[in-house]
């Protein structure tokens, strides 16, 4: 351990939730914190983490808040998110690699997994040739009225 | 939502005292309607020596076409063939808080559409449990009435199985239908009785479900039922350890899961369709989710479900297992790409839906055609292809029990027909979902036969077959790793291009001398989207593309897979 960090559990039912009651009381929380997400503790325990060091957040936390993320809008190359943000890799699926100058539709929407106190960002196909952030930002819910 | 209706009475696995299930019983002793049920659980691989089919391994006998332990019967191909019913096991209707149509207006679009066979299933939920399930049935009844001469219409239920996803649960048509089911969902539905999280118990509570339709069959409740994982890796919920666990509960009972889902409407770009992704396959890990699922799990693959679209992955860990599990493709119509019909004002509120058990009767709308519904009609798209020994509910059922499956999208193959024999022989062979006792080294082959599309499919083109793929997987006995997803000894073997091929082919695979146990799987494609496969290019190097998100136009992208047949040497 390097440095300070915290994990609470709210009662929260997804990582959704967790988010907003993060930010609704990240006063009482833990604000300042360069490193936010969230993490599963147990089956339907879902946990708001947060470090000074990505090497003490748990393994495939979730983050929404990382050095850069509020700057990572619109479309990007794999390139400038690298340089813009905390992220270390950029992943495409099943371990391929997307190249440095892909073009990636952020949708608004970015949040890097931690691996080894590394910031992942798993990317899926998107139309035109390019990638967007794995999870979406409006995924279809359980027996949705769609 | 706790429930106190006592079910000791669903858990006996054992004659009790049912003269037909006790096998030290001789038939002569039994009256004619015991003697006429223990016909039929024979048959059927539910008693004797099939009885703990969990695994094709183990105590078989040694001749091929004797029972194979835990598989029903395998037999050879009949002289004049089975009849290769299509069908569909995941259709839903105005009895769903999430659809609308009326259960005529499904069957008769699935009839018209071609299908043979039907399940209709809507959502456990409590409106369902207390009034749909009862209200549904009249509509199926008089179904079967109009339509019956064409298509065999189930009554089963989309169950929310505890601590997992989704699944179809459906009975032979009798005069329990309605109560077998009703008592089913009331008892051990995840959303009535608050059982859906991931836990060891909520877990129990799904084998305990899956007793109570083995015992209703048993019992002579119902003449047969059956359970399918619906769309299993879309949320990581069916971790490999629960698949495993409910074929070896009830093997006779658990029988597969959905190659394919349905919603295949849902790529298709916005504005134009939902642009979502195939199948409604956008979503994260949760909470609840299986952990060491890796997040590609999570979308379909040439329109398939990563469980079955990758080779060497889960599905073929639980064949190379010797575990019969069997793949199926559907439809999950709710609400249909383009339908104008809408829900009638003032029976279309939720509070409506939980008064009545289901909404109003569809009627005409006037906003055009809804470009957000990203699912097709039954029989539009996908289609589940059982061969079956004749047209009726029982022969469905034995058909899919037995695995004698396979499935395409598009219209891809107007017909497929794969038997395993003795190489050079006249042998009329064993076919899908066979496990065959060969002699050590005998010489075998597999012969495909198979008619491309010969018509337009229903979107008005001729789809072209143009390659088909076989796989063939070393059965490795059961892995001491209850949530392995990865066998290492599957690969694509051989790769025949068919597009210069006339209507109707036949191609023979030699397996040559067969020494191991192992399985072989078909597969095959239009050869539109290509891709490397997951576990590289040594295993499947040319296998189904990863969907992608908002723009998966499912015409585009056609495949058909067929389940399995094992050789077992002595």
């Amino acid at each position: 351990m390097t440095g300070q960090r915290f994990c609470v559990a709210g009662g929260w039912g997804s990582t959704r939730d967790a988010e907003h009651g993060y930010w609704e009381a990240r006063d009482l929380i833990g604000c300042g914190y360069p490193y936010v997400g969230t993490s599963f503790e147990g089956a339907e325990r879902v946990m708001v983490c947060g470090a000074d060091d990505a090497r003490d957040l748990p393994e495939l936390a979730r983050l929404f808040v990382f050095p850069g993320h509020a700057g990572l809008a619109g479309t990007l190359t794999v390139a400038d998110l690298l340089l813009l943000s905390g992220i270390d890799e950029v992943r495409g699926l099943a371990d391929t690699a997307p190249s440095l100058d892909a073009l990636l539709d952020t949708q608004g929407f970015v949040r890097p997994r931690s691996h080894d106190g590394r910031l992942v960002l798993t990317v899926r196909p998107a139309e035109h040739d390019r990638y967007v952030p794995f999870e979406q930002p409006n995924p279809t819910p359980c027996c949705a009225d769609h | 939502m706790t429930h106190d209706h006592d079910h000791s009475h669903d858990h006996s696995h054992g004659a009790g005292d049912d003269p037909a299930l006790d096998l030290g019983v001789p038939d002569a002793e039994l009256n004619p309607g015991q003697l006429r049920r223990r016909g039929f659980l024979r048959g059927a691989g539910l008693l004797g020596a099939g009885i703990a089919g969990a695994s094709v391994l183990g105590g078989a006998p040694a001749l091929a076409d004797e029972a194979v332990h835990g598989l029903p019967q395998a037999r050879r191909n009949p002289r004049h063939g089975f009849a290769w019913l299509a069908g569909d096991h995941h259709i839903h209707t105005q009895h769903s808080s999430d659809a609308m149509y009326r259960v005529a207006d499904q069957v008769q679009h699935a009839s018209a559409y071609g299908l043979d066979w039907m399940v209709i299933t809507d959502h456990g939920s409590v409106a369902h449990a207390k009034i749909g399930v009862d209200k549904v049935n009249p509509d199926i009844v008089a179904a079967r009435e109009l339509f019956g001469d064409d298509t065999l219409v189930f009554q089963g239920l989309e169950w929310n199985i505890p601590s997992a996803e989704h699944g179809t649960v459906f009975v032979h048509p009798g005069r329990n239908e309605v109560a077998v089911l009703k008592e089913f969902e009331s008892s051990f539905d995840g959303v009535v009785n608050a059982t859906t999280s991931s836990s060891a118990a909520n877990e129990e509570q799904a084998l305990k479900g899956l007793d109570f339709l083995a015992a209703s069959v048993t019992k002579g409740r119902v003449q047969d039922a059956m359970f399918f994982a619906n769309h299993p890796a879309r949320k990581g919920l069916d971790s490999p350890h629960e698949i495993r666990a409910w074929r070896e509960r009830q093997p006779h009972i658990a029988l597969g899961m959905e190659g394919a889902p349905g919603h295949q409407a849902a790529g298709i770009p916005s504005p134009l369709g939902v642009g979502s992704g195939r199948g409604f396959y956008d979503n994260s890990p949760t909470a609840d989710s299986f952990a060491a699922y890796p997040l590609e799990s999570y979308l379909t693959w040439g329109g398939y479900d990563w469980m079955t679209s990758t080779v060497g992955g889960l599905w073929d860990s639980l064949l190379a297992e010797g575990r019969p599990w069997w793949i199926t493709a559907n439809s999950d119509s709710h609400t249909v790409y383009l339908d104008d019909s809408v829900r009638p004002a003032g029976q279309d509120t939720a509070d409506y839906f939980n008064a009545n058990g289901r909404y109003g009767d569809p009627v005409h709308g006037h906003n055009g055609g809804a470009t957000t519904n990203g699912d097709f009609w039954p029989g539009y798209y996908s289609r589940t292809h059982v061969g079956a020994d004749d047209f009726s509910y029982a022969s469905v059922m034995r058909g899919l029990r037995a695995g004698r499956v396979w499935v395409d999208h598009g219209a891809l193959l107007d017909g497929l027909d794969v038997r395993l024999r003795q190489a050079g022989s006249r042998d009329p062979g064993f076919p899908l979902g066979s496990a065959v006792r060969v002699g050590r080294g005998q010489r075998l082959e597999l012969v495909i036969t198979a008619q491309k599309a010969g018509k337009p499919n229903w979107a008005q083109f001729v789809p072209a077959l143009a390659k088909v793929d076989v796989i063939r997987g070393a059965v490795t006995g059961q892995s001491t790793d209850r949530d392995s997803f990865h066998t290492p000894d599957t690969s694509v073997v051989q790769t025949y291009d068919v597009s210069g091929q006339g209507s109707s082919f036949t191609l023979t695979y030699a397996l040559g001398r067969v020494d191991q146990p192992c399985y072989v799987r078909l597969r095959g494609s239009d050869g539109k989207r290509l891709a490397v496969g997951i576990n590289g290019a040594s295993v499947d190097p040319s296998g189904p593309a990863a969907d992608v998100i908002g723009h998966a136009d499912p015409w585009d992208d056609l495949w058909f897979y067929t389940n399995p047949i094992w050789v077992l040497p002595a």
